[in-house]
């Protein structure tokens, strides 16, 4: 083939053809993709996984509420309760009282409310905690994308784009970052 | 009785390099070659075409993605290139043509210029050798 190739042109024209795609498949087309990638899509796919946690961290708040609403209800309805109770029978809770004869009703609906808001607290703990991880692991995540965009869609097309300095854009560079959100699922926790 | 006395010395016409042009061979670092069997020699540069089609393409890369380049990676392309065009345009091969030589065996490398000098003496033997002939 390089004989038949010899036979067009100067046969150094065609080494030095078959080196430049070398050279551009192996070397600078992978490491110009993933610079661009750094530089110009990485920012934009961090922003977009930040507002992801930040929707993630409202709805789990609005989960921890939801779950415990029959209880805070309960606990709301028993206060009502004891208050009725204390305007309408007060003198009768005051004698009781006296003989500490009453049930403590206002100390087990503290305690009730201290049980809920420390299962809302934990439940909070827990929520944040998968906030600040997924934050830490965005930046890993990005670029876990980028590097498959690039090694799986892209290889071919962006060393086409750096042997012909920009000129020649298939689609894997042309939509890079539609690219690299398909790959958004695959890279879930990928260290930095 | 007369006395011949020693052979006078041949004539050098090109000396450099480890090459040396005399009026019946040509000496290389590696090899000699007996003038009276060497039809022609030519010069070429073997390197000129792939290494500048190389160092061409990666200029053009580096002009083009300067931006995601730093500058030492900038200031070592342009070195690697300097070089490469410099030994592309310098480094030349000489080849013996004769009949007595297989394909492999004429070709001497070195530096272009001095290639270009040896070829001159080598043209210059074999021009008065063809002259003293005669027309064939």
């Amino acid at each position: 083939m390089l004989k038949d190739l010899s036979d067009l042109m100067p046969q150094g024209l065609v080494v030095g053809i078959i080196a430049y795609g070398g050279l551009s498949y192996m070397i600078t087309g992978p490491e110009i993709a993933e610079r661009i990638a750094r530089a110009d899509h990485l920012p934009a796919c961090q922003a977009n996984a930040l507002e992801r946690i930040a929707v993630d961290g409202q709805s789990d708040v609005e989960a921890i509420l939801s779950e415990n609403s029959e209880q805070a209800l309960k606990i709301q309805q028993a206060r009502q309760y004891l208050n009725m109770l204390e305007g309408q029978q007060g003198q009768l809770m005051a004698v009781l009282k006296h003989y500490n004869a009453a049930p403590d009703l206002e100390g087990q609906i503290r305690a009730a409310e201290k049980q809920l808001e420390g299962q809302i607290a934990r439940a909070a703990a827990a929520a944040k905690r998968r906030s600040e991880r997924a934050m830490a692991e965005a930046p890993g995540q990005c670029m876990c994308q980028a590097r498959a965009a690039i090694e799986e869609d892209g290889r071919t097309a962006w060393a086409l784009y750096a042997a012909s300095f920009g000129i020649i854009e298939q689609s894997p560079v042309r939509d890079f970052g539609a690219l690299m959100a398909t790959k958004r699922d695959r890279c879930k926790g990928a260290p930095q | 009785m007369t006395d011949a006395g020693p052979s006078p010395a041949p004539q050098i016409l090109f000396r450099s390099r480890g090459f040396v042009v005399s009026g019946s061979s040509l000496r290389t670092p590696r090899q000699t070659f007996a003038l009276r069997n060497i039809e022609h020699v030519s010069i070429s540069q073997p390197l000129l075409f792939a290494v500048g089609f190389v160092a061409a393409g990666l200029f053009g890369f580096m002009l083009s993605f300067f931006r995601y380049l730093y500058t030492w990676e900038i200031a070592s392309l342009a070195v690697v290139l300097a070089v490469m065009v410099t030994a592309a345009l310098r480094i030349g091969v000489l080849k013996v043509h004769s009949l007595a030589l297989r394909e492999d065996d004429g070709r001497v490398f070195g530096d272009i210029r001095t290639l270009r000098a040896v070829k001159a003496a080598v043209d210059d033997i074999l021009s008065t050798r063809h002259h003293a002939r005669g027309p064939d």
